[in-house]
């Protein structure tokens, strides 16, 4: 007999970590490289 | 008895004679067709061993075995799969010195793209429950629609080991069956016009100052949110700040090469061996890899589909065949891609952009293993 609330939990709980996660990841990379990249140009135009 | 030595043909069965079929079919396939053959040759070698009667190859220490009387294959069974679980580990080590993370740095969008090729693992789930499976076998079935060789192994190896061998098949044969079972649904999914978007072939650069803090952020972002995922996650990115690092240049190599050769055969060869006939002839074997297809093609489909959405959105053009990619059949899926790309568009060259969800797959479904983990594992 499938417990379907268990279930669900399980698969919907499931799909929004990885989501999250992966999103969380997509933004904090995004941001890091913008950060990094504008640092370079300001670097890059001092000299 | 022959010539006083007790032979093994008579203990020969049908099942035995079966496995051993199989695994002289696999061998064929790695060496003829080139399918996998690092993975498919190993493992065909250790099916065929494992199921000749009589050889005590399988055979691991434990209480009553004495000294000297266990088998290798037991050995490596036991200490390297079922209790210690360290091979799947190492493995992700040494891929995670061999990854460029470039094109997914350069594209973070793609996480995105590995997220949604991991709805395959859920689907697959659900319909493992259907046919009566235990929650930690759907688990560990549905962890075959990641594509994900050594996250199978890992999440079964602790969730459900009496399955591990026939799931650790089915992922590295899906994975050898990319170029079959992903362009049909592809196709399927996106019109034609869809497949001949174009997309320039330059990424952004990638400093090296990103590609460092790259492993190290997604080690603690990931490890902190769910911790279970941390012997597959915290490995991978550990092997890629080994290669990013450039300071440890013999470390980096020694993963990328020996570490992972050594590894892959003592993890193939145990997959082989953790398939004795009397465990696998049974209708629950074809039920595992019925599902498992069906997660790798509903994962494809996932991926597709959140493509297409992202396509549709998107300032710049984009391709939506690039979210067939997000499952983690690295680089297979990738080509694909850029295979059916320059089908459909001589100037299309897809296979940096698809090489971003292809490497965001590796980490989605070892996320997606280390949440069944953090669940269910003892």
């Amino acid at each position: 007999m499938i417990n379907w609330n268990e279930t669900l939990r399980i698969v919907f709980g499931g799909l929004a970590a990885v989501f999250f996660i992966m999103t969380l990841l997509a933004v904090m990379t995004h941001l890091v490289g913008k950060v990094l990249t504008r640092i370079e140009q300001k670097n890059n135009g001092g000299k | 008895m022959f010539l006083g030595i007790q032979m093994g043909f008579p203990y020969l069965n049908l099942g035995q004679i079966i496995m051993i079929s199989v695994g002289l079919g696999f061998i064929y396939l790695a060496i003829k067709k080139e399918w996998e053959p690092y993975e498919l040759l190993p493992i065909g070698a250790g099916m065929i061993l494992a199921n000749l009667p009589l050889t005590g190859l399988t055979t691991e220490p434990g209480p009553g075995v004495g000294t000297g009387m266990a088998g290798i294959l037991g050995i490596i069974l036991k200490y390297g799969l079922y209790y210690w679980t360290i091979l799947p580990q190492f493995i992700f080590f040494g891929i995670g010195a061999l990854t460029d993370f470039g094109p997914l740095i350069a594209n973070p969008r793609a996480f995105l793209l590995g997220a949604a090729a991991q709805l395959g693992i859920y689907t697959s789930f659900l319909g493992a429950l259907f046919l009566g499976f235990t929650i930690p076998e759907a688990c560990s079935i549905g962890i075959v629609g990641g594509a994900d060789g050594p996250t199978t192994i890992y999440t079964t190896g602790l969730l459900a080991p009496d399955i591990m061998g026939i799931t650790a098949t089915a992922a590295y044969s899906y994975m050898a069956m990319v170029a079959i079972i992903q362009p049909p649904i592809i196709k399927l999914l996106t019109s034609k016009a869809e497949r001949q978007i174009y997309m320039k072939p330059q990424l952004r650069r990638v400093s090296k100052t990103e590609k460092i803090l790259f492993p190290l952020m997604t080690m603690l972002v990931v490890l902190l949110l769910i911790p279970k995922s941390a012997p597959l996650v915290g490995m991978l990115m550990l092997g890629n700040l080994f290669r990013e690092s450039n300071v440890v240049e013999r470390l980096s190599q020694t993963a990328q090469n020996e570490l992972i050769n050594i590894i892959t055969i003592l993890l193939m060869l145990g997959i082989g061996a953790s398939m004795p006939a009397d465990q696998v002839m049974n209708v629950r074997t074809l039920m595992v890899l019925t599902l498992g297809l069906f997660a790798f093609a509903i994962g494809t489909a996932g991926g597709v589909l959140l493509g297409k959405l992202m396509s549709k959105f998107s300032k710049e053009p984009f391709n939506p065949m690039l979210g067939a990619a997000g499952v983690s059949a690295v680089p297979m899926s990738a080509r694909i891609v850029q295979h059916l790309g320059q089908r459909e568009n001589r100037k299309n060259f897809l296979l940096m952009h698809a090489m971003g969800p292809n490497v965001a797959g590796v980490i989605g479904s070892a996320v997606a293993g280390g949440y069944f983990l953090g669940l269910f594992a003892k």
